[in-house]
């Protein structure tokens, strides 16, 4: 497994932890809108926040944050990457 | 088992605090819980299950003070004109009520998010017989900084404009605003400054619940609670129903709290 993949493995399994969903992380897309797909709210991205911070050890700031960082787990890994998280 | 509730109040620097005395109809209470409120929306969103809670301490033979802190909730004042020294104020008071009004045996704490550092922070000096933590705040500029995320998350989802920025807010003229709660710069700095640190002297009976994922206590947690002479560590897989209003099952936390509170004071089975 690449660790671009492995990245994504774990975005998902952080995901689907720490917002209770009940579906099988692998089958996530890596494209699927977020918020459309598992209907994530501003309580649910504020979990991917602490999640981000707690278990990859990033630090967002406040020009961090976009709707578009945060709309699939392709966006999010390349939030990741480029706070030099992982 | 049959309850009473009823609406009570006292004063602290002659503005009215008002709560709910939860109590057993016609049995003596075997002790007495002050609950302590989190902050700001986290308040808003745990209101029902801090009710439940009341009413089920009141079933095990406890009488529960549920109060708001000045500036909040039915409490008279001002949101933006309080800060921590004064909820800590507010709790103490708490207290002194309970104790005097109920006479209840062994008075106690429980708190939610900062209620429970609050609490902590508060036990020795109330002389609390017991002391409970639900998901407590242990460092306050990490939790200043959360709400401020929060904020964020909230306006970009919305299209609002982003909210102020917290570092230049704090200024001594500026005050903050973090959805709708006026954070005075007095209040900022009593967050920011706010840790929960090992109680210089621990008999109090300690409990640490914390609600996660994996329904496992955390590292931080853990060792929160190995500084507690006699502290014991909870773990429930939870939903955070602080941050999201009803939703959120909580009768396994209640029962798990009460369950504990009933070993302690040898309480209705």
């Amino acid at each position: 497994m690449s660790s671009d993949a492995d990245l994504k493995s774990r975005l998902k399994n952080m995901i689907v932890e720490r917002l209770f969903l009940k579906v099988d992380p692998n089958t996530m897309p890596d494209d699927a809108n977020l918020m459309e797909t598992y209907g994530i709210d501003s309580v649910n991205l504020f979990e991917i926040v602490v999640g981000l911070e707690d278990d990859f050890g990033i630090s967002l700031a406040e020009e961090d944050f976009s709707i578009e960082a945060f709309a699939t787990v392709n966006s999010i890994a390349e939030l990741v990457r480029r706070k030099g998280g992982g | 088992m049959p309850t009473v509730q009823e609406p009570v109040s006292f004063g602290v620097a002659g503005v009215p605090v008002r709560g709910i005395l939860y109590s057993p109809e016609g049995r003596k209470a075997l002790a007495g819980v002050v609950i302590c409120d989190p902050f700001a929306e986290e308040k808003k969103c745990a209101q029902s299950t801090l009710a439940q809670l009341g009413r089920a301490l009141a079933e095990a033979d406890a009488c529960a003070l549920h109060f708001d802190y000045r500036g909040t909730g039915d409490s008279g004042g001002r949101f933006e004109d309080y800060s921590v020294d004064d909820y800590r104020e507010d709790l103490r008071a708490a207290v002194d009520f309970l104790r005097l009004r109920t006479g209840a045996g062994p008075i106690g704490l429980l708190g939610l998010r900062l209620g429970a550092t609050l609490a902590a922070l508060e036990a020795p000096a109330c002389r609390a017989g017991f002391l409970i933590m639900w998901e407590p705040i242990l460092d306050g500029a990490r939790y200043l900084r959360e709400l401020s995320q929060r904020s964020t998350i909230k306006s970009m989802l919305t299209g609002a404009g982003a909210p102020a920025d917290l570092e230049e807010e704090s200024e001594p003229v500026g005050f903050v605003d973090l959805d709708g709660y006026r954070l005075s710069p007095r209040a900022v700095k009593g967050l920011q400054q706010l840790r929960l640190a090992p109680p210089p002297d621990g008999p109090t009976r300690t409990l640490l619940v914390e609600c996660t994922p994996r329904g496992e206590n955390t590292a931080a947690g853990l060792t929160l609670i190995q500084s507690y002479r006699y502290g014991e560590a909870r773990a429930l897989r939870l939903e955070p129903f602080w941050q999201r209003i009803g939703l959120t099952d909580t009768s396994a936390l209640i029962a798990e709290t009460v369950s504990w509170l009933r070993d302690q004071w040898g309480g209705h089975a």
